[in-house]
């Protein structure tokens, strides 16, 4: 029992302070009084594991190329300073990409630490985001000149300046390659996230889709070809509706019926 | 408001998504409930949100929270309370029970810690535990939780729970196994604990297993089978206060579900046993 029992002015949110203070940081912080050590070692571990098993799950490729102190140091820098604010157990590992965006600070992490978290994380987010999508029929995608194109809410462009996908125990890069490297990750119709390696000429393309105010396919890519000033737009046009289809297949295009 | 008695009846499984398909494609007759984390499920879709649908469809269900904190000193977070407001109403979940205990202190630590058992600590988490049934409109079932320490302790654990309750006026979800683990760490009588929670409140209980890491600390794993002293503590909780909808919880080491199943009908049993005791008495 503790030693303050018989005190009435018991601050419990001081002792709570206190108990947490401990779980977030048991290596520097003092056991709270009144506490057996062995019964806060319990509290701060199984905590830890909670944690640690969450982000496991979710980033196994960064834990992967770490050692465990490694690993178990980033994990728990993480988990003493961080503030998380999401009730969201799936939301844990965003928590995680924001500490390592805004707090994290160590001049021995690998510099595509940051890039290889956000792709691991793509994929989980993808796979449990709330949306739906029509995917084009054949007929439609033989005739896409004339629809107006949308990009799926299930399907993310990405690019990132290392190749996140390779990374690996045995490719570490220590810097970036001279090109980037543009993904599609989007969800399928049987609702499986799928990774899709594109050019950063596609990339480009579905960037300028997103913000145009053509009203067909055809229309956009035309302004997309002349606004790349080339020798030959027709050609860019071709090639960017052969594009444009074998996404629609995909259903990373849905039809957009928005006016 | 009113009590949450009888709005779910039987047994019930703690749902996790390692067994969902199975469940789905087999039903069992035995389950009557299903209970689970809103946290791990509210705003899902893809595959998992269908199934849970596919679920919430056939099956009556409770909703057990983790994350709501009820004993932070942080601020209550009632957008996620409206939200489970909407999830609840969507899936037409019967109610929602949360743990007498703590998560966050300035940000989530996402497990369970133990309230200081304070007065000030009680009347300060039964004001947060009036204001979720607010804006539910709906009593929560609170659940005793096991704890290994006891910072600040001012009252006994009973004394805590009790109060708690009193001032909340909400309903119990009667964890069977924290009764014992709790009485084994803590030193005192399980029997004497259960005869002196307010019985009527009882919503429903928990079963499950614990870790035996000496023979004087026990450590509420949900991680192995339920103990015979657990079930003789259940059956003397229906002998004294009548059958209520009990329902197992499985974290770790989950089994086959045949085995799962197993133990829900362990439960189904006593309950019938005791039920027909009942009747015998009263007739």
């Amino acid at each position: 029992m503790s030693n303050n029992q018989h005190n009435p002015a018991v601050d419990f949110r001081q002792q709570q302070a206190d108990f947490t203070a401990y779980i977030r940081n048991p290596d520097s912080q003092p056991v709270p009084e009144g506490v057996q050590p062995e019964r806060m070692a319990l509290y701060a571990d199984l905590l830890f594991n909670n944690i640690e098993g969450f982000l496991a799950g979710n980033f196994p490729v960064l834990k992967k190329i770490h050692s465990p102190e490694q690993w178990l140091a980033l994990v728990r820098d993480f988990f003493a300073q961080h503030q998380s604010v999401t009730p969201y157990f799936v939301e844990i590992a965003q928590e995680f990409l924001s500490y390592l965006q805004s707090e994290r600070d160590n001049h021995n992490d690998y510099p595509f630490l940051l890039e290889l978290a956000h792709y691991e994380w793509v994929e989980l987010a993808l796979s449990l985001l709330d949306d739906e999508v029509e995917i084009l029929d054949e007929t439609m995608i033989t005739h896409l000149t004339d629809l107006k194109l949308a990009l799926s809410p299930l399907a993310w462009p990405l690019a990132y300046h290392y190749p996140v996908q390779c990374i690996a125990p045995d490719y570490l890069p220590s810097a970036p390659p001279a090109e980037p490297t543009c993904l599609v990750v989007y969800r399928d119709g049987q609702d499986n996230v799928q990774f899709l390696l594109i050019t950063p000429m596609t990339y480009q393309l579905l960037e300028y889709l997103q913000t145009s105010t053509a009203q067909t396919c055809l229309e956009c890519l035309t302004e997309f070809a002349q606004a790349l000033n080339v020798v030959e737009p027709e050609l860019i046009i071709q090639t960017g509706l052969e594009t444009l289809q074998y996404l629609a297949g995909k259903g990373i295009l849905i039809r957009d019926y928005a006016v | 408001m009113e009590s949450l008695q009888n709005l779910v009846t039987g047994t019930g499984l703690g749902l996790r998504r390692v067994f969902l398909s199975e469940m789905l494609a087999s039903t069992p007759d035995s389950v009557d409930f299903y209970e689970v984390a809103p946290e791990n499920w509210m705003g899902l879709g893809g595959k998992l949100g269908k199934q849970f649908r596919a679920m919430t469809e056939r099956i009556p269900f409770v909703c057990h929270g983790l994350s709501l904190s009820l004993g932070s000193p942080d601020p209550l977070d009632e957008d996620f309370v409206q939200a489970l407001k909407r999830f609840m109403s969507v899936h037409n979940i019967k109610f929602y029970s949360e743990h007498l205990s703590y998560c966050s202190y300035q940000g989530h630590l996402y497990d369970l810690m133990p309230i200081p058992f304070t007065h000030e600590a009680a009347l300060h988490t039964a004001a947060r535990i009036r204001r979720v049934q607010d804006i539910l409109e709906q009593r929560i079932a609170l659940e005793n939780v096991s704890y290994y320490a006891a910072p600040g302790q001012e009252m006994t654990e009973l004394d805590f729970f009790n109060t708690v309750v009193t001032e909340a006026d909400c309903d119990i979800l009667l964890d069977i196994n924290n009764i014992y683990v709790n009485s084994v760490n803590h030193g005192y009588d399980a029997e004497s604990f259960l005869r002196s929670i307010p019985a009527q409140r009882i919503a429903y209980a928990h079963i499950a297993g614990h870790y035996v890491q000496d023979e004087n600390f026990l450590v509420d794993t949900h991680g192995a089978d339920v103990i015979d002293p657990v079930w003789r503590l259940l059956a003397k909780a229906y002998e004294w206060f009548g059958v209520f909808p009990t329902l197992l919880e499985r974290d770790f080491n989950i089994p086959e579900v045949a085995e799962l199943l197993q133990e829900v009908n362990t439960i189904k049993s006593i309950q019938r046993a005791w039920a027909h005791q009942h009747e015998q008495q009263s007739a």
